[in-house]
This record gives structure tokens, C-alpha cells and sequence, in this order.
């Protein structure tokens, strides 16, 4: 290969931070930013790891810190909201292949247990639902705000106009709260 | 009118991207004084207002929900290591090299001081409490079930990384849970003086005196204070025991649900980044630790001396420290060096990189831990600094 990746020192640095500067900088936030997608520490670890290595095979063309950051997190967020949308697909699915057997065996049902949906309702589960289904662009709209980055670093991250990210957020968590406030005051089934 | 429908708009009202982003301290300075005359005389814009802001501290209370457990957070450190040693299994090098040996002098300092800028108050807890357990002299508190410690100054603890690479220190997770009050150590940024300081209970202090090449105008941020609560879980040591292959060790039956809390008030903290470096200042009141529940303190400590694989010299150095003084060990990784120093009075650390470029200065002084530092700036330049806050 003509860029052969095993030619490049491990700790290959970029023209204006290390490597090493830039992990220990912002791998908490990456962290945490994968933390938010998924809620369990294994899989944020492995998503962390893997944006970091994304940045030492091709570190971007970031002319400043704010750039730097703004990459990091597009690409911490791009691979959480994959992963929970992946999780979700598969939980559905495996809710309907339950519901198909339920629907089988009655006697299961009438034992099932009332209280089972209280996992569900935690707080951490439902707020992670409900991003999972909102529109793609705006769970990276209210996700990397919520991180603290700035308007400009958000339009850097999403790639829309500076001037535009007030009223995409403002739509945003508008969405956010309607399908809260939808689904806790939804009756039970 | 239901929370979630916004009032109506006529042709005078200020569009819903401007009050957002008067929310989000986002608009240029000159729009602010408009748009607020604007509101008090609008009833629907206020109306607005009112619920772009009620309606924002909704939805990111709700997210905040997702954050992991303070002390959950990997330490960058440890996660570089296992980065570095999987790039080097998947990658054939030539030759490789030690992570710091690799870097450049000037980046040496800044390896170690970024380590502080994120979470640095939940690592400082978490590092403290390790530390707490697993130090074996500090028998007056052992012996009581209930005790106080207050960090009043500091020791530094010369850390190997090579001995932590094969045999890395255990985390304070791998032993039980973390409860943190509603919002504990929430960093809020992007603030004025003005902003970070209502968010406080004591006077910001400003150096006077800044090495040359940053700003003079830093940015504000408040770290929210709140108490975390480690509750040790025999359940949870057994498992970390049985992933490092001592499942046969025993865990004393009255470990189980002892309970530690750490107290902190918010601090600040201020960057003087320029383009290119990094400098920072931190100020907050020294945290307490206090120790309830079923089990001593040496009975805990006697269990964490017992693991497995803790590094023999570390654990001679932390022997030597006397927690009864209130010292709270620093770790110091080889190519950095430690000195005492004194800082208006009050004993602190220095700790410097070799050559010397840059480093960090730690004191404490009238129930305030004050640091400072970042990659820029020499020793001398770094006390200058600190003895130029009043």
C-alpha cells in the first residue's frame, strides 16, 4: 500500500498537537459522548477506541482546537447513535419475535409479569429511547449541545451553517419534549 | 395554551433562533441589549423566552441522565495504554517507543496537565478515596467508624508506568458503586467572571503575573460541587477478582455495603489557552472525605493491601505518608520531577518536566487547593505566576 499505516510511528504527531495531547485532551468527552448512545461502559470504551484510532490513521485537517474537537465528536457521535440505532432495531425485533410467541402461547402472557416494564422506565432508558428514534440530524443536534460545544463547532461537526443552528436546535428539542412529554403520559399497556 | 405550543408569532415578534441563542450565550454582544428591550415590552417573545428556556433545561436535565457515574469515567491514561498496546498487536512496527519517550520536550508537560482538564474533580475524588483504602498508616481514622480527612497538602508518589502497563492499579469501580448527588460536578462553561463567580462561595482569585504567549482574558467554567458516595459491593470485588484469576479469595462478610462520601464545594476553572498553549488555574475548597458503615477502615485496608499484583514500591511510598496530617499523595510519572515549594506561606508541589518546559504547581492554603499550570511557561515563570494570585 502506497500510505502503508504500519510505516507511521505509533505515536505519529499532527502539525500542531501530538497524538498523545489530543487523546488525553479530549478522551473523556468522547467518552462520555459514546456513554450517552449506548449506557454501558464496555461498548462507549470500544466506540472511544475506535475514534481515536480513526484519528491516528487519518488525523483530520483541523486548523484549530475548536476544529480538532468538533471532529472528534462528530465521529464519537456518528458511531453511538449507529450503535443505538443498531441496539433498538435489535430489540425490536427481538420484542416482535416475544410477541409472536405470546401471541402463541396465551398461558405465557397471563403469567408475565406486571412489573416487568419497570426496568424500561428508568429515566436513563427512556431518555435513550426516545433519542434513538428521533430524526438523525436533530439526536446529533441536541447530543453535541448538550456536550457544551459551541454553535460554530456544532455547525463544524454537522456541516450546516453557523447561523442555522439556533433554529435546527430550537426544532430539536422541541421534537425531544413532544415525544417525552407523548410517551410519559402515554397509558401503559 | 399547553407547555408544549409556543405563542403566537406576529411580524414584530424576534424569531425562535435568536432567543435560542440569547439562551445559549451564543449572540454577539451588541444583539443582547436589543433583544432584551425587545422582550420586556412583548409579551409573546417573553412568553417565548420563557419557554425556550424552561423547555431547554428540560430536555438537557433529561440527557444528562445518560452521563456514566463520575467515577466511571476510564482514566485517559490507562485507556491510552490499552490503545497503544492494541495498535502495537495489530500493527508490525519496526520500532516502537515508550508513549512519553516519543514525545516532544515541550509536549512532555502537557501530557501530564491535560490528564487535569477534564473531569479532574471526579478523578481527584476517585483518586483520593483510592488512595484512602489502600494506605496503611493512618490508623487514628482506621480505627474509628466514622472519620473526617481533609486534604491540607500534598506528597508526591513517583509512579513507574512500566510497573502499571502489565499489572495497571485496580479501579475504585472494580469495588463497589458510586452514587453522586443530583448534578455533582457538572462542569458549566463558557462563563463570565461575573457568571462563575455567583456560582461560588469564595472570591475568585486572578494572577497578576502570566507567562508570556496567552491570553489575558480566560474563560470561566464552574465545577458544580455535590457529594459522591462509594458503597463497597462484595459482589462486585468477587467479579473483579474472578476476571483477574483469584476468584478464591475471600472478602470479608462485613465489607459489604461499607460506605464512603466525598464532599465537594463547586471550584472554578480558568483558561488562559492561546492559539497554540494551554495554561490553567483552578481554585476550589479542599474536599472532604468522611467514612461510615459496617466495616473499619483497616479492615477495608487490610483487604486492598491483600490484593494481587499492587506495586510493591508504590505501596512502600504510600506507607510513608501520614494521612492523619491530611496529606493527599501526587502521582508523578518518571520524567517529571517534584519539588516542595511555598506559596505565599502555605506549603505546596511543584512538579516540572525534566527540561525543564512547563508543569504544574499545587498548594493549599485556608481550605483552598489553588493549581495552575499547562505547557508553557518555565519553574520559575510557573511560581511567579501562583505568588502573583492575592
Amino acid at each position: 500500500m502506497s500510505s502503508d499505516i504500519r510505516n507511521r510511528p505509533i505515536l505519529a504527531s499532527t502539525s500542531e498537537a501530538s497524538f498523545e495531547t489530543v487523546f488525553t485532551r479530549y478522551y473523556s468527552l468522547v467518552y462520555q459522548l459514546a456513554y450517552r448512545c449506548v449506557g454501558q461502559s464496555d461498548e462507549a470504551e470500544d466506540i472511544a477506541q475506535e475514534v481515536f484510532l480513526r484519528y491516528h490513521r487519518v488525523p483530520p485537517k483541523a486548523e484549530s482546537e475548536a476544529e480538532r474537537r468538533s471532529w472528534l465528536c462528530r465521529v464519537a457521535t456518528n458511531l453511538g447513535l449507529n450503535a443505538l440505532r443498531s441496539r433498538q432495531r435489535r430489540t425490536k425485533r427481538e420484542e416482535q419475535v416475544s410477541e409472536t410467541v405470546r401471541r402463541s402461547t396465551p398461558e405465557a402472557e397471563a403469567q408475565q409479569d406486571p412489573e416487568q416494564h419497570v426496568l424500561i422506565s428508568e429515566q436513563a432508558a427512556l431518555v435513550r429511547s426516545i433519542l434513538a428514534e428521533m430524526p438523525e440530524r436533530q439526536q446529533a443536534y441536541i447530543l453535541l449541545r448538550s456536550t457544551g460545544l459551541s454553535y460554530a463547532e456544532i455547525a463544524q461537526a454537522t456541516g450546516v451553517a453557523t447561523a442555522s443552528v439556533g433554529a435546527l436546535l430550537a426544532r430539536a428539542e422541541r421534537e425531544f419534549r413532544r415525544r417525552y412529554h407523548e410517551r410519559v403520559t402515554a397509558p401503559r399497556a | 395554551m399547553n407547555e408544549l405550543q409556543h405563542p403566537e408569532h406576529n411580524d414584530n415578534c424576534l424569531d425562535q433562533s435568536i432567543l435560542i441563542a440569547r439562551r445559549d450565550n451564543e449572540l454577539p454582544a451588541d444583539e443582547v441589549a436589543q433583544v432584551e428591550q425587545h422582550i420586556a415590552t412583548c409579551g409573546d417573545c417573553a412568553a417565548n423566552d420563557r419557554l425556550i428556556t424552561s423547555g431547554g433545561s428540560e430536555v438537557y436535565t433529561l440527557l444528562s441522565a445518560l452521563d456514566p457515574a463520575p467515577g466511571e469515567v476510564p482514566d485517559p491514561v490507562t485507556a491510552l495504554t490499552k490503545l497503544h498496546t492494541h495498535l502495537r498487536e495489530t500493527t508490525p512496527l519496526k520500532k516502537s517507543a515508550p508513549v512519553l519517550k516519543a514525545l516532544p520536550a515541550e509536549k512532555k508537560s502537557s501530557f501530564v496537565w491535560r490528564q487535569l482538564r477534564r473531569n479532574w474533580v471526579a478523578a481527584a475524588a476517585a483518586a483520593i478515596l483510592l488512595a484512602l483504602v489502600i494506605l496503611p498508616n493512618a490508623s487514628a481514622l482506621a480505627d474509628q467508624f466514622l472519620s473526617l480527612f481533609r486534604v491540607q497538602q500534598f506528597q508526591p508518589v513517583n509512579i513507574d508506568p512500566r510497573d502499571l502497563s502489565s499489572h495497571p492499579l485496580p479501579g475504585i469501580q472494580d469495588f463497589g458503586t458510586w452514587q453522586a448527588t443530583a448534578n455533582s460536578l457538572k462542569l458549566q462553561d463558557n462563563l463570565t467572571q461575573a457568571q462563575a463567580q455567583r456560582l461560588v462561595t469564595f472570591p475568585i482569585a486572578l494572577p497578576a503575573h502570566l507567562p508570556q504567549g496567552l491570553v489575558h482574558h480566560p474563560s470561566f467554567a464552574v465545577v458544580k460541587g455535590g457529594q459522591l458516595t462509594f458503597t463497597f459491593s462484595a459482589a462486585k470485588t468477587h467479579a473483579y477478582l474472578v476476571r483477574n484469576g483469584h476468584g478464591n479469595m475471600s472478602i470479608p462478610a462485613n465489607l459489604d455495603g461499607a460506605k464512603y462520601s466525598v464532599s465537594v464545594a463547586p471550584g472554578v476553572e480558568m483558561s488562559f489557552d492561546s492559539r497554540d498553549k494551554s495554561f490553567m488555574v483552578i481554585e476550589i475548597p479542599s474536599p472532604t472525605i468522611r467514612a461510615t458503615g459496617s466495616a473499619s477502615l483497616n479492615e477495608l485496608r487490610d483487604f486492598m493491601l491483600s490484593l494481587p499484583n499492587l506495586p510493591s514500591q508504590l505501596v512502600a511510598q504510600l506507607r510513608q505518608i501520614d494521612l492523619n496530617s491530611g496529606t493527599m499523595p501526587i502521582p508523578v510519572p518518571p520524567q517529571f520531577t517534584a519539588q516542595h515549594v511555598t506559596i505565599h506561606g502555605a506549603p505546596g508541589l511543584l512538579l516540572a518536566d525534566n527540561t525543564p518546559i512547563g508543569g504544574i504547581v499545587v498548594w493549599q492554603t485556608h481550605g483552598m487547593i489553588y493549581a495552575l499550570g499547562g505547557d508553557i511557561g518555565n519553574a520559575a515563570q510557573l511560581l511567579t505566576t501562583a505568588n502573583s494570585l492575592p
